[in-house]
């Protein structure tokens, strides 16, 4: 098979749904944490009681009155999303809701804002309401579903943890000043220079490692704890705390992504969810 | 892919006109995440779009000289949206503090790390 033919035939590679249904669902969660967290900067811009910085004029402010309206919209689709309701439909909706936020002002920018709509788009399109889904359970569900939305999440994944990785190869990180300044505890604050050199230089090995060893099945385990402790490590001793439980709510989902092929496999029995002429693998 | 993949033999739903749609939909998404983030790289100071998390800080403090000499420190966390130690705010909040504070004639942006000032004259 020459290479064009195995690009042309990659669009039409099929993934089983179980834990790509599971990060759809720890996605939407995220959304609904969001939402809550951006309610009060939403009204705050509305009041024009805060510096804005319009992302573009163009666009229009949400007034103090619809805000309320624009928040319940949000919380409904979030929560579709999350419980796989009418899953691309609500998918849709929640990717035009966040990008709207995010283009709304400069200030409401967050790195799992940006994130999240990315990851909202991307299991939307994965059809990630074929399992674990109120979809499914209304027999809407599918044994297989589109592989490359999947790959593009684990690339996702990856680019996040490499660049932000790269993005620390300076010497005021190295130093230690930035997580220094960024602790929570004054237990913690109060703890020798040193050690915050050393946290920043683990923490930029540990985004390094993840962004390479989650594609490694042999080292995949060992990635997925370590990023589970990176993060668990982080909302323990940061500050932003629902910040960072979104993006580690994020990221832990695009781990299951990773995570599927090491699930355990079996055959599809051949039946009403047998796709015709293939054979698809499922995750037990 | 690794051998432990548990991707499946293709369907056959695409014709070769959507494959090459989401092939094409792949490459830009892929290239725009790799791009923009590198050209964001060598100025790691949390720029947007380009995953600088806690990569740079930018801890300055901001004080106000008002029309009577008196000279007040105030707290960035009362006029932004989202404060964020790692947001540069010296572009934005000077103009808004000389907006904001009665009888403001300068602002002054200081870094306490390194001591560097820069005094914002008012209009």
């Amino acid at each position: 098979m020459s290479v064009t033919d195995r690009l042309m035939s990659l669009p039409a590679w099929t993934v089983a749904p179980r834990l790509v249904g599971m990060a759809r669902a720890g996605v939407g969660a995220a959304a609904i944490i969001e939402a809550v967290e951006v309610a009060p900067q939403l009204r705050a811009l509305s009041g024009g009681r805060t510096l804005a910085l319009p992302r573009w004029e163009a666009l229009p402010v949400l007034t103090a009155g619809a805000v309320p309206l624009f928040l319940a919209a949000w919380l409904f689709v979030a929560a579709a999303f999350c419980l796989g309701w009418r899953t691309r439909v609500m998918g849709i909706a929640l990717t035009g809701v966040l990008t709207y936020v995010l283009a709304a002002d400069r200030q409401l920018y967050t790195n799992h804002l940006y994130l999240m709509t990315l990851l909202v788009l991307l299991f939307t399109l994965a059809r990630s309401g074929a399992a674990f889904s109120i979809d499914a359970r209304r027999g809407r569900g599918s044994p297989a579903i589109p592989a490359w939305p999947v790959l593009l999440v684990r690339a996702q994944v990856s680019i996040v943890y490499l660049f932000a990785a790269a993005a620390k190869f300076n010497v005021v990180y190295v130093s230690g000043v930035v997580l220094r300044a960024g602790v929570e505890a004054p237990a913690i604050q109060s703890l020798p220079p040193v050690v915050f050199t050393g946290a920043a230089i683990a923490s930029l090995a540990t985004e390094l490692f993840l962004g390479v060893a989650l594609w490694r099945p042999k080292l995949r385990t060992l990635a997925f704890l370590a990023g589970t402790v990176f993060h668990l490590t982080i909302l323990a001793t940061m500050q932003l705390l629902p910040d960072l439980l979104t993006f580690a709510l994020l990221m832990l989902s695009g781990y299951l992504c990773f995570l599927a092929p090491m699930d355990g496999r079996r055959r599809v029995a051949a039946g009403p969810e047998h796709i015709p002429g293939e054979e698809a693998l499922v995750s037990a | 892919m690794g051998r432990n993949e548990a991707f499946t033999k293709p369907d056959h739903h695409y014709g070769p006109a959507l494959r090459r749609g989401i092939l094409a939909f792949c490459a830009i998404y892929l290239l725009v995440q790799i791009a923009v983030p590198l050209a964001r790289l060598p100025n790691p100071n949390n720029k947007p779009f380009g995953w600088q998390m806690y990569s740079a800080i930018s801890h300055y403090t901001f004080s106000v000289r008002t029309a009577g000499g008196s000279t007040e420190r105030v707290n960035p966390r009362d006029y932004v949206l989202r404060y964020r130690a790692d947001v540069d705010y010296r572009p934005y909040l000077p103009q808004l503090l000389c907006e904001r504070v009665q009888g403001a004639v300068a602002v002054t942006a200081k870094n306490p790390l390194t001591a560097a000032k820069r005094e914002y004259p008012c209009p």
